[in-house]
């Protein structure tokens, strides 16, 4: 899929700073649907931090973030919530299900969240659920599900409203090297189907490996290396 | 070694609190005070009830105490008045060669009535007009017991006497005048009097103008007198309260100072002898445990539900302290993984819990002193209005009330304290780091049902158990009690299903909204937290719904009673009859004209004497003390034409109205048959002057007015029998058309001593009268609810802290801060709703415990069963919406939590 003219997301001289300690130091950065962005980079790094800021969960202490062309420094907590509700999905290295829903309320949350007919919802989950074979497990709880079929219920969960932006946080990081290996697959092959930009936070280079883009975060700051 | 391991381990527990729990509380200073409110709150509710009804207790005590030294025997007619002659044979005993060899005994004869001020009387609402208790005392021999008690400038004594004194004329001064009283210290600055200075009050019947001669000091070495207390000379109030000739009681003062032991009971037996066992000798302990006696089922209810305050603060401090354990869950599980052993963890916790219960304890202390000074009031009022005249405005701090309360709040704290603390111990690190250790785990939640249901079933059988019986007629409903303590409680642990069917109830309301859809899925298998928060709501709301089911029974109840009872047109009584022991009576040349109105087609009189009733049973020939019951004489004539009896027990045929064959007969009150087992044609020996009256039972008939017991007679007899011709109240029957208002305006205008009441009016006040006897039960009711809603609040909060990680995630999902509100709403909605609803039901079981067994067991009473279905849908639907509304502020809080990690 080839860029369009406005990016999902660009940051423009990101910092953050915590008291006195400044974790990122002028990020900036754009990526196009479609896009696919390996974020790499030591622990105490500032990674997590500039997800935040990118998911709209935190606010930069100066510079801007701009999603679909809209920035979301002036948005109010509840702007910003629907912002993410409508335009990002997330998937986290702890899975992070709701444990008291089903493996189906788990994919469908968004699209209730969205204000989705239950018919739509129940169509829109079941075609996910089989894109990531766990059409099976519909009805079973998180905790009775292994970890690959938490993460693809993650990934299915985290796509069902069609996001422009996915957000990924280690996503393999708590998975045996085959599910791993499945997962990194299913985030690939999703994104470019539908043409969704991809964040992927990862120390691994088989992840990293499904990205066009990568790039290292080091003190804070973020320099781009290439594919 | 091993003694070397516990003192370490005490200085682990001690670093612990210092480093970590102290340091917990400075963080956050609000969460800590208000945890200390709450319980300290329980604590002041608790030690408020005690102080206020010792205080109205004690007013019910020997005035005598504060005027010189207090007395160490009180002669009293068994029934009715001494005469004046016994002392004079008292004198004559005690003056017997051999006798009293030590000194003489300083007897202080004293006539007391209850007289009302003018101006402050009824006004329309009975009981709710000021009284004063008007000693009539020999202040002559008064004066001179204070002046051996070293008493010297006492205010007996007239102006110039060297030392402290209170200003006025002294005894002598007042000698004879039937217009000169001494008022007490507070009295006199509550109305700004001051020797000289002039007042109305109404005894019996008449408005009598009194002067004030003095005042009564108040001293730090004696006991503060009473602040409605007056003193005049004996023969002035004999002849101003229609006593001449008699006496109420003769206080006896032992030579020497008190004596104990086996020589006061020396002196006490000369004393029986002396007097030939014409009067009952009281020792001042017997004297103040007549008061404890007749409030004692009063006293006892309050009780209980104060415990109850203490019991929801037990309750609060286990939530907070349990979500202490959540919020430092990972500092627990790094704590232990450092090595620090269970042990050490558990008694920094237990520690912890002890520590708040000190801190809320003292606060409580504090508080409840002050609350007591307000509670008193409404205690004191319902005192005055069902037992004896009683204006207790103020509770005095009693150290041994008050430790006990402090105690108990500690021992509370420590026992709320246990199950979070042993929680704290025993989670592997592990699980402390992870999250879901506040589930129950499926065997906990089965065995809490299990137990919930065995507690049930005992509570069932409890309820057939009978009361325990105490000598003399008392009785206690242990067994109710502990039948209402299993339900409630059973009720409570199996909560947790309720829960269920509740959320499965709500599931189709759940399905369009996202925060509706992950509230309720939550309470599918609820926590365990979840179920003590439905618990405590539960056991509260069973405990106000039972109460208003008994309250609404007893309002049914006396309604009829009332509706049967009082069916004559106009009602007359003295003004001073403010108080339930306020004997004041209408003099006959009143009542005999009032009742030969022309408009009076018919009418009745009561006249009430307390005795000190015996029942002789038959089974053993020996006679058994009663204790103190209303010996009320009536035209039962009048009562059986008008068909006002309600009979638990009807006479076998109609000589018992008639007042030519009727001397031998009585009729006993529902309370007194249950009381003493009593049942028709057993026999009682009731006391009159100069003898006993052998009267048979004909009948048991309802009495709602009365919780110790009546003995009902022909008035005829009283009269005859007491030899007065006074009556109590008047009931007229006006000729038919004739105008009760205006009549009643008429009768008021020319007996201004009189309280004349019309029949509706009558009606309304022993309403309005029996609705302010429960206002403090209310009052205790609606602390439990609020505590309970708070502690609903409190579990939310937990529960929300330790889903931070979901909150995270439903963040992250684009939930916003109010759809989160909004989960927290609706998952608080339906916990509510599972309490309240299992409260509900409970509450109707509960209630019929409380009308058919504990009411029935403590009072004696047969109510009628009323279920209140308005009042309780009502409190059915607000506690729900209340608990969302709470649950709702606590999920504003969770929205604000911060992220558990990186988005």
């Amino acid at each position: 899929m080839q860029p369009t003219d406005v990016p999902v997301l660009e940051c423009d001289r990101v910092c953050k700073q915590y008291g006195l300690r400044l974790v990122l130091r002028g990020v900036s950065l754009r990526l196009f649907a479609g896009e696919r962005l390996a974020l790499t980079g030591a622990s105490g790094s500032g990674k997590s931090t500039l997800l935040n800021c990118l998911g709209g969960v935190d606010r930069p202490s100066s510079g801007a973030v701009y999603l679909l062309g809209e920035a979301i420094a002036g948005m109010d907590g509840d702007a910003l919530a629907l912002l993410r509700r409508r335009r990002i999905g997330t998937v986290f290295q702890f899975f992070h299900l709701l444990p008291t829903l089903s493996v189906r309320e788990n994919v469908e949350f968004p699209l209730v969240l969205l204000g989705v007919s239950e018919q739509e919802r129940r169509v829109r989950a079941e075609a996910l659920l089989e894109r990531v074979q766990i059409c099976h497990r519909a009805e079973a709880l998180p905790s009775q599900l292994s970890g690959g079929e938490m993460q693809r219920c993650a990934i299915a969960r985290a796509l069902v409203h069609r996001p422009a932006l996915l957000l990924a946080d280690e996503p393999t990081g708590n998975l045996d090297s085959q599910n791993g290996a499945l997962i990194l697959a299913l985030l690939s092959e999703m994104t470019r189907e539908t043409g969704t930009a991809l964040v992927l936070v990862t120390h691994s280079e088989e992840a990293a490996g499904i990205c066009l883009r990568r790039a290292v975060m080091r003190d804070g700051v973020l320099s781009e290396t290439g594919a | 070694m091993k003694a070397g391991g516990a003192s370490a381990s005490g200085g682990v527990s001690a670093v612990l609190l210092r480093r970590t729990t102290f340091r917990h509380w400075k963080a956050q200073p609000g969460r800590f005070f208000l945890l200390l409110g709450l319980l300290s709150l329980g604590v002041a509710v608790f030690l408020s009830m005690r102080l206020a009804n010792r205080a109205a207790v004690a007013s019910f005590s020997n005035f005598t105490g504060v005027l010189a030294r207090q007395a160490d025997a009180t002669f009293q007619a068994p029934a009715g008045t001494l005469p004046e002659s016994f002392l004079g044979r008292l004198r004559r005993g005690l003056a017997s060669p051999g006798v009293f060899a030590g000194g003489a005994v300083e007897l202080i004869p004293l006539v007391e009535t209850i007289c009302a001020p003018v101006g402050g009387e009824a006004r329309g609402q009975i009981g709710s007009g000021a009284t004063y208790t008007l000693m009539g005392l020999d202040l002559v021999a008064l004066n001179g017991l204070a002046l051996r008690e070293g008493l010297v400038g006492s205010w007996l004594q007239p102006d110039g006497a060297q030392g402290p004194r209170g200003e006025g004329a002294g005894a002598f001064g007042v000698l004879g005048r039937t217009d000169a009283v001494f008022c007490s210290k507070q009295l006199a600055d509550r109305l700004e009097l001051g020797a000289g200075s002039r007042f109305q009050v109404v005894i019996n019947d008449r408005r009598v103008e009194l002067e004030v001669a003095g005042v009564i000091p108040w001293r730090a070495d004696q006991v503060q007198a009473p602040e409605n207390l007056l003193v005049m000379d004996l023969p002035a109030l004999q002849e101003l309260s229609g006593k001449t000739g008699r006496l109420d009681r003769v206080e006896c003062v032992f030579p020497g100072g008190a004596a104990v032991g086996a020589a006061r009971e020396a002196w006490m037996e000369r004393l029986r002898v002396a007097a030939g066992g014409e009067a009952t000798l009281r020792s001042p302990e017997s004297r103040a445990a007549v008061g404890e006696l007749m409030t004692r089922g009063f006293r006892l209810n309050l009780t209980i539900l104060s415990m109850l305050a203490l019991l929801v603060g037990l309750y609060l401090i286990f939530q907070a302290l349990d979500a202490a354990v959540v919020r430092r869950r990972g500092e627990i599980g790094v704590l232990r993984a450092l090595g620090v052993r269970d042990s050490e963890i558990r008694r920094a916790w237990l520690c912890e819990a002890a520590l708040l219960g000190v801190g809320g304890g003292l606060l409580g202390v504090l508080g409840g002193w002050g609350l007591a000074q307000v509670t008193v009031r409404a205690v004191s009022r319902t005192v005055n209005a069902l037992y004896y005249a009683t204006n207790t405005r103020a509770a005095a701090l009693h150290p041994g009330e008050a430790a006990a309360a402090f105690v108990l709040a500690v021992f509370c704290s420590i026992l709320a304290g246990w199950i979070p603390a042993r929680r704290a111990a025993s989670t592997p690190p592990a699980q402390l780091w992870g999250s879901g250790s506040g589930a129950a785990s499926g065997s906990v939640a089965k065995t809490g049902v299990r137990s919930g249901v065995a507690l049930l079933g005992g509570a069932v059988a409890l309820a057939f158990c009978p009361p325990l019986n105490f000598p003399g007629g008392g009785r206690f409903a242990l067994a109710g009690y502990l039948s209402a303590l299993f339900g409630v409680v059973g009720a409570g642990m199996a909560a947790g299903d309720l829960l269920r069917g509740a959320a499965w109830l709500s599931r189709p309301f759940s399905k369009s909204s996202a925060s509706r859809q992950v509230g309720n899925s939550h309470l599918r298998a609820p926590t365990s937290r979840h179920r003590w928060a439905a618990a405590g709501l539960l056991c509260a709301v069973s405990m106000t719904g039972g109460m208003a089911v008994l309250v609404g029974s007893f309002e049914r109840s006396v309604s009829g009673w009332i509706g049967r009872t009082l069916q004559a047109d106009v009602y007359l009584t003295s003004n001073a009859n403010q108080a339930a022991n306020a004997f004041n009576r209408i003099s006959p040349g009143t009542w005999k004209a009032i009742v030969s109105h022309p408009l009076v087609v018919d009418w009745d009189a009561l006249l009430m004497f307390p005795v000190e009733l015996s029942v002789r049973r038959a089974a053993s020939g020996g006679t058994v003390s009663a204790g103190g019951v209303r010996l009320s004489g009536v035209s039962l004539g009048f009562y059986e034409r008008r068909n006002q009896f309600s009979w638990v027990s009807a006479p076998g045929d109609g000589s018992v109205f008639d007042a030519r064959l009727n001397a031998g007969l009585c009729l006993v009150s529902e309370a007194l048959a249950e009381r003493l087992h009593l049942k028709p044609q057993d026999a009682l020996e009731v006391p009159v002057p100069g003898g006993v009256k052998n009267l048979r039972i004909a009948g048991v008939y309802t009495d709602y007015g009365d919780d110790q017991g009546v003995v009902m007679v022909d008035r005829l007899h009283l009269h005859e029998w007491f030899q007065v011709e006074d009556v109590s109240t008047l009931s007229l029957v006006l000729a038919a058309g004739a105008d009760a208002g205006k009549f009643r305006s008429e009768l008021a205008g020319r007996y201004p001593g009189l309280a004349v009441f019309t029949n509706v009016h009558l009606r309304g006040e022993v309403m309005r009268i029996f609705r302010q006897t429960f206002s403090i039960t209310y009052a205790l009711e609606a602390i439990g609810v609020v505590v309970a809603l708070a502690g609903l609040g409190i579990t939310l909060a937990s529960i929300l802290a330790e889903r931070q990680s979901e909150l995270t995630t439903l963040r992250a999902l684009g939930m916003t801060a109010g759809g989160i509100a909004g989960l927290a709403a609706w998952e608080g909605f339906i916990l509510a709703l599972g309490g309240t609803l299992g409260g509900l039901l409970t509450s109707l079981g509960l209630g019929m415990l409380l009308v058919f067994v504990i009411n029935k067991q403590t009072f004696g009473w047969t109510l009628q069963l009323a279920i209140p279905v308005a009042s309780l849908v009502v409190f059915g639907l607000l506690v729900p919406l209340c608990g969302a509304g709470v649950a709702y502020i606590v999920g504003r809080y969770g929205a604000d939590l911060p992220a558990d990690r990186a988005s």
